[in-house]
C-alpha cells in the first residue's frame, strides 16, 4: 500500500484519512484496526445523523473535459453524469479532482479515496455513496438588508450495483422543507431510482427504467443557473418517472428519455408526460458540442396550475481552449402553450484551475420568458472552490442579479458559501 | 487523541455547526395574514409564494415573493402588511400581464404567470406516496448529531486516548 507524507499545515487536513495514522490503528497487512475502522465509521454516522435535513443537488463537474474526459460514463455510473462513481472515477476524482500535497503526491491514489475515506471497503459490484452539502446564504433583495441563513442543500445516501449488465441506483435523503416533488413520505426523499441493463461492445447501451436526471443539456450543479430552472432541468427534484435510453461512443453520446411523470406528486394532472433527450459529438479530446430538446404535457402544470405543453430546445458545447481554461456554454429556446409565450435563457461559464483543486468561476447568464411585457433577467456570479481534501471542497460565490418582473427589474445580491462532502 | 481523529472530529464539527444552527424557518400563517390583510375571500395557496409548493425559509422565490422580500418581508408576522401596502404603492406587476400583484390577489389570480390561474379553491398537490399536501410546515432539523459529535469529543478528549 503506498503511503504519502504530506507537511505543512495542509497535512493536518490530509490526515484526515491518509495513511498517516500511527501504528497501532493498522494491522500487519495495512488495514485499518477493527477499532480504529469503527471509530471512523461512527463519527461519520454521527456526521449523518446532525445534518440529514435539507435539499438539493448532487455533484457533476463538466469542466472535466479538460483531462479529456469527454465523456461521463468513463466516471459515473449514469451514462449521462452526476451521482454516483465507479470505481474508476473514484480514482480519478482523488488524483485529477483534489489538491494533491507533498513531493510525491504525483501519481497515487490516496488509500482515503475510497468509500468512507477508505474505512470500509465494499465489494467491487456495489458501489454506495452519499452526497451532503451544506450552503451559508446572506441575501439582498432590492433596497432591503442583508438577511442570512444556513441551509442543509443536501443529505442523500445513495449506492449502485455494478455486476455485468445489470445496473441498480438508488438514493435516500431528508429535505427540512415541505412539498418537495422528490419527496417518498414527508421529509424523506428518493431523488433517483432505477433499474437497467447495459449492453453492446464497452457497455455503449444502457437501458433504464425509474427515476432519473432528464437528460437535458449541461448538467452541472449549478442548480440555479437560468438555463436549469427555465428548462426544469437540474439536479434537485426534477427528475422524472420514465424510461431511457443512453449510447456513449468514442465520438458521439447522447440519452433519449421518455417521461411518464414523476409518480412522487399527485394526483396524476400534476404529471408531465413527453420526451426529453440530448446528442452531443466530441470532434476533439477537448471540445464537445451538443444539442437538447424536451416536450412535455400535463393536464396541471405544476407552476402554473393550468394545462400546460412545455417545449423547450436547446445548444451547448464544453471546450478546454487553453490550459488551465474551461468555457461551458448553454442556450435554450422556450415555450409553454398556458402563457403562449416564448422565451430562452443562455449561460457561458469559464472555469480556471489555476493549480489542482482550485477552481476560479465566473458564470454570465439571461433570461426573457414573459413574453413581450416582461424584460430581461441578468445575472453574473464570480467564484473560487477548493478541492482541498479527499471527498470534500468548499466554495465560495458572489453574486449579482436583476431579475425581470414585468417591465421593471429587481435587483438581488447575494454572497454564498458552502461546503460539500461525498462518502 | 490522534490527529487523524482530531481533525477529522474538528471537520465533523465544524460541518454539522452548520446544522445546528441553521433550523428552516416556515411560515404557515403568512397565507392567512395576507387573505387578513387584503380582505380576501380565499387563502391563498403556498404556491403563490413558493415555487412548486415547496415550503422552506429558502424557498419563497416566486416573482411575487421576491417582490415582497425586497419590501420588507421577513419571518416577522408584521412585515406581510407592510411589504403589502409597499407593493400595492409601488404598482408592481411581477407577470407583465398589466394587472399589479394586489389587483390579480384581490380578483383570485396568480400574479406569478400571464396564464393567471385562478387561485380559488386551488387543488394544491400531493407529495409522496401518501400524496400528502404540503403543510406549510417545515421541520426545523435538530442536528442531534452535533451533540453527538461535541460529546464524543469531550468523552475522546476526556479519555485522552493517543
Amino acid at each position: 500500500m503506498k503511503v504519502w507524507s504530506p507537511s505543512g499545515e495542509y497535512a493536518r487536513l490530509a490526515q484526515l484519512c491518509t495513511v498517516g495514522d500511527p501504528a497501532s490503528t493498522r494491522t500487519p497487512q495495512g488495514y485499518l484496526s477493527f477499532r480504529a475502522a469503527l471509530s471512523r465509521v461512527a463519527l461519520v454516522l454521527l456526521f449523518l445523523a446532525g445534518i440529514l435535513v435539507s435539499p438539493r443537488t448532487a455533484h457533476a463537474y463538466p469542466w472535466m473535459i479538460r483531462h479529456n474526459y469527454t465523456a461521463c460514463a468513463t466516471c459515473h455510473v449514469d451514462p449521462s453524469g452526476a451521482g454516483i462513481l465507479t470505481a474508476y472515477g473514484t480514482a480519478q476524482g482523488d488524483l485529477l479532482l483534489r489538491t494533491r500535497y507533498g513531493a510525491s503526491g504525483g501519481d497515487d491514489v490516496s488509500p482515503a479515496a475510497g468509500f468512507l475515506w477508505g474505512a470500509v471497503e465494499p465489494p467491487d459490484w456495489f458501489l454506495p455513496s452519499g452526497s451532503f452539502r451544506t450552503l451559508a446564504l446572506a441575501s439582498k433583495y432590492g433596497n432591503g438588508t442583508f438577511s442570512t441563513t444556513l441551509i442543509i442543500m443536501q443529505a442523500d445516501l445513495k449506492a449502485a450495483i455494478v455486476t455485468g449488465g445489470f445496473r441498480a441506483y438508488a438514493s435516500l435523503g431528508f429535505v427540512n422543507v415541505d412539498g418537495s416533488a422528490a419527496s417518498v413520505t414527508g421529509s424523506l426523499v428518493s431523488r433517483e431510482h432505477w433499474l437497467g441493463w447495459a449492453f453492446g461492445e464497452d457497455d455503449a447501451f444502457l437501458v433504464r427504467a425509474g427515476r432519473i436526471d432528464v437528460p437535458f443539456g449541461i448538467r452541472q450543479i449549478e442548480h440555479t443557473l437560468f438555463v436549469r430552472q427555465s428548462t426544469r432541468t437540474d439536479l434537485n427534484d426534477t427528475q422524472q418517472h420514465g424510461v431511457a435510453l443512453a449510447y456513449t461512443g468514442g465520438l458521439i453520446r447522447g440519452e433519449v428519455m421518455g417521461i411518464a411523470g414523476n409518480y412522487q406528486v399527485s394526483p396524476d394532472a400534476y404529471r408531465e408526460r413527453g420526451y426529453s433527450g440530448y446528442a452531443e459529438i466530441a470532434p476533439l479530446t477537448n471540445a464537445a458540442f451538443g444539442v437538447s430538446s424536451l416536450v412535455t404535457h400535463a393536464a396541471r402544470d405544476l407552476y402554473l396550475r393550468l394545462p400546460n405543453t412545455r417545449q423547450a430546445h436547446g445548444v451547448f458545447a464544453r471546450v478546454a481552449p487553453i490550459s488551465p481554461l474551461v468555457l461551458l456554454a448553454e442556450a435554450d429556446l422556450v415555450a409553454q402553450s398556458a402563457t403562449s409565450e416564448t422565451g430562452y435563457a443562455t449561460m457561458l461559464q469559464a472555469d480556471v484551475e489555476p493549480t489542482q483543486g482550485v477552481h476560479l468561476i465566473a458564470t454570465g447568464e439571461n433570461m426573457r420568458v414573459g413574453g413581450a411585457n416582461t424584460g430581461t433577467s441578468w445575472s453574473g456570479w464570480l467564484g473560487a472552490g477548493w478541492f482541498f481534501a479527499p471527498h470534500v471542497d468548499a466554495r465560495f460565490d458572489f453574486q449579482k442579479q436583476s431579475l425581470a418582473q414585468g417591465r421593471a427589474n429587481l435587483d438581488v445580491t447575494a454572497l454564498m458559501f458552502q461546503f460539500h462532502a461525498y462518502l | 487523541m490522534t490527529k487523524t481523529r482530531q481533525s477529522l472530529s474538528l471537520s465533523v464539527l465544524a460541518f454539522l455547526t452548520f446544522g445546528l444552527s441553521s433550523p428552516a424557518q416556515a411560515k404557515p400563517e403568512f397565507p392567512s395574514e395576507i387573505q387578513s390583510d387584503l380582505k380576501l375571500s380565499y387563502l391563498v395557496p403556498c404556491s403563490v409564494c413558493h415555487i412548486e409548493d415547496n415550503t422552506g425559509s429558502s424557498t419563497p422565490i416566486t416573482p411575487f415573493a421576491l417582490a415582497l422580500r425586497a419590501r420588507g418581508l421577513s419571518g416577522d408576522n408584521g412585515s406581510v402588511g407592510t411589504s403589502l401596502a409597499l407593493l400595492a404603492a409601488d404598482g408592481v406587476d411581477s407577470d407583465g400581464d398589466g394587472v399589479t400583484d394586489i389587483a390579480e390577489l384581490k380578483a383570485g389570480t396568480d400574479p406569478n404567470s400571464s396564464a393567471n390561474a385562478s387561485l380559488i379553491n386551488d387543488q394544491e398537490p400531493g407529495y409522496g406516496c401518501g400524496g400528502s399536501p404540503p403543510t406549510g410546515r417545515s421541520e426545523g432539523g435538530p442536528a442531534i448529531g452535533s451533540a453527538l459529535a461535541l460529546a464524543w469529543l469531550f468523552v475522546q478528549r476526556r479519555r485522552g486516548r493517543p
